[in-house]
């Protein structure tokens, strides 16, 4: 009986899933790709019909097995563990795809924990490599259990967490946590300062930078971890569905904007690393140094600089549109520093030569 | 109003002569194959005040525009070679005479009626009056030309100018705004913009005329030759010119950040 109730509820999820995924890329891709998506999702259906019942076995080997450990964090590192290996070792071309890869991960651990008869909320992402996740408390008690609650579900080796003044309360949320590392600092940090210090403190090969006054799905944070997983140096979050009109949009939009024309880069639109949540590989934080996260504008100008891969890690709901990071001039000064950096490197017109103009018809060309 | 044919233009200071004889405005027009409009702009120009100069810039022009000029009454300057966009600006400039600079552009018939707006501005105690037009910015994605503007005077902390800028035509500006600016600098029209504002000149928007509309054919010659790169390059130039000029960060501050404690 609990087992049927429970299949039914799984094939109720996954079907919803993959209605409002298969929604989502028919409006995005245009009306000429439906059948393509289509037939795909007759696949992933299929396909994560097979990893259900993996699941199910895995999890009723692991509970009768010797590692089988009453406690949720054993069950998500058993799912985690065993799921990346399941995935490594089916290599179908579909693995590519972010949205058929997550339906099937939800298959496997909704199977798992069925077949084990524990239950915990868990955001399933194959990865080759160690993550980890840099956050910085702010003075919201709520919403630092909020985040954390969010990234517990995520395969993370350790989850940094930079405190500076807090609440006894808040200190034992990140105490009670498993796999943390606490950066208790004495006193009051800025943000971005705070997550530079936090980044040091890992030696993980992906790093995922989160809001720690503003939760975002576990769900919409994997992907950044996947897309860093040797896809891409640098990923960050796609806030162009949000950015609305170009008049109505905040003025220090301006400036990430046309600091990406300006470095060839227009395609991020107004996507910058002063967005939260980013993720950076390992190779991206060695290559800017950790010095550099303290002004994000620079980061970004630099990454682009050096030739690092950028791209998006997926679409999460930001602060930075809501207005809360409303400080023109610390942004109108962080994009001075980071043009300075590319006009060092690149010139002053960067890539845009003037090569019609007769200057020499000047005379002397003032200043 | 005489006619003068100069291969090259020497730097000549402002003429001290006879008050009566001496232009209240100069309007300055480069001209490069623009024959089909030349003749009524000149006209229009001619008509923002009764003491007026009309200094055409003949560059590079093999379609007769020079002979329309000649035949105007308009003082000439001729190149024989394209002098670039935006230079016929600076050498119409070290040859004018009045208080007051107009720029426009050969293409495009203005009324004088509205010119009339830019010069009184400017007789008002502006010293850089711009054309208030920003371009179409009711869209998500803008014209690379659009962003780099809106960007510019934000950076500069004047966003209340939004997309306008000298870059445009028309616009006017005092003899004072000449003097701090140089007439070398007109040539790249953004940094004379950013340039004046450093300097704390008078820089106001106008009245709104809509180039892009007035002009179809621009937009035919920005769909093949795009000048978006140049006019970009431009207002790097500007930024990089204001950057010398300033701290590492344009004097803004840097918040409560404590970056020493990241090292």
């Amino acid at each position: 009986m609990k087992k049927k109730r429970l299949s039914a509820n799984r094939s109720l999820r996954s079907g919803r899933l993959l209605k409002s995924r298969a929604f989502h890329s028919i409006k995005r891709r245009g009306k000429l790709q439906r059948p393509v998506a289509k037939r795909l999702s007759r696949n992933r259906s299929r396909s994560s019909r097979y990893d259900h019942s993996a699941g199910v076995s895995d999890g009723r080997a692991w509970r009768s097995g010797a590692t089988y450990d009453t406690r949720v964090e054993k069950l998500r590192e058993a799912i985690h563990d065993k799921w990346r290996r399941r995935f490594l070792e089916t290599p179908i071309k579909q693995n590519e795809d972010w949205k058929f890869l997550q339906l099937r991960g939800k298959s496997y651990a909704a199977g798992f924990m069925q077949g084990s008869g524990m239950h915990t909320p868990l955001s399933a992402v194959p990865l080759r490599h160690k993550a980890a996740a840099v956050v910085c408390a702010g003075s919201n008690e709520a919403a630092l259990q909020a985040v954390l609650n969010e990234l517990e579900a995520l395969p993370l080796h350790e989850i940094v967490i930079v405190l500076a003044t807090p609440t006894d309360w808040m200190y034992s949320q990140a105490r009670s946590r498993h796999n943390t590392v606490i950066a208790h600092l004495p006193a009051a940090v800025d943000a971005d300062v705070g997550r530079a210090l936090g980044s040091k403190l890992t030696g993980a090969d992906i790093v995922l930078f989160v809001d720690g006054e503003h939760a975002v799905n576990a769900d919409i944070l994997a992907r950044f971890l996947w897309v860093c997983d040797g896809r891409l140096d640098v990923a960050l979050n796609d806030l162009s569905g949000q950015m609305g009109v170009f008049q109505k949009r905040a003025g220090v939009e301006r400036f990430h904007e046309f600091l990406n024309a300006s470095l060839d880069r227009g395609d991020l639109k107004i996507n910058s690393l002063s967005s939260l949540p980013f993720a950076v590989s390992r190779h991206a934080l060695d290559t800017l140094g950790a010095t550099a996260l303290t002004v994000p504008a620079k980061a970004h100008a630099l990454a682009i600089l050096k030739g690092l891969r950028i791209g998006l890690g997926g679409m999460a709901d930001s602060r930075r549109l809501n207005g809360s990071r409303g400080d023109w001039r610390v942004a109108a000064g962080d994009h001075v520093e980071a043009w300075r950096e590319a006009m060092t490197a690149r010139g002053s017109r960067l890539q845009f030569t003037d090569s019609t103009r007769n200057r020499t018809a000047l005379g002397d060309w003032e200043r | 109003m005489r006619n003068i044919v100069a291969k090259k233009v020497t730097e000549l200071p402002r003429p001290n002569g006879d008050p009566w004889s001496v232009p209240y405005v100069s309007v300055i027009v480069p001209v490069m194959n623009e024959r089909r409009t030349l003749r009524k702009v000149i006209r229009e120009a001619f008509r923002v005040h009764p003491h007026t100069e009309v200094i055409v810039v003949v560059n590079g022009s093999t379609d007769g525009s020079l002979d329309i000029a000649k035949k105007s009454g308009a003082k000439v300057l001729f190149y024989d070679r394209p002098l670039g966009h935006d230079v016929g600006r600076s050498i119409g400039a070290r040859e004018a005479r009045g208080n007051i600079l107009l720029f426009i552009d050969a293409d495009m018939v203005i009324p004088a009626a509205k010119l009339k707006a830019f010069v009184h501005a400017v007789a008002q105690g502006t010293d850089v009056a711009l054309n208030d037009y920003s371009g179409p910015v009711n869209k998500t994605v803008v014209h690379g030309v659009v962003l780099a503007k809106h960007a510019l005077n934000e950076l500069l902390g004047r966003p209340d100018l939004g997309g306008t800028s000298m870059t445009a035509i028309p616009h006017a500006i005092s003899r004072k705004a000449l003097s701090v600016l140089g007439t070398s600098a007109l040539s790249v029209p953004p940094m004379a913009h950013t340039m004046a504002i450093r300097e704390g000149l008078k820089v106001e928007r106008v009245i709104s005329i809509n180039v892009g509309q007035l002009n179809p054919i621009r937009a035919k010659r920005e769909r093949n030759n795009s000048l978006e790169p140049l006019i970009v390059g431009d207002h790097l130039e500007a930024i990089q010119w204001w950057l010398r000029k300033t701290d590492s960060r344009g004097g803004y501050e840097d918040g409560a950040r404590q970056r020493w404690m990241v090292r």
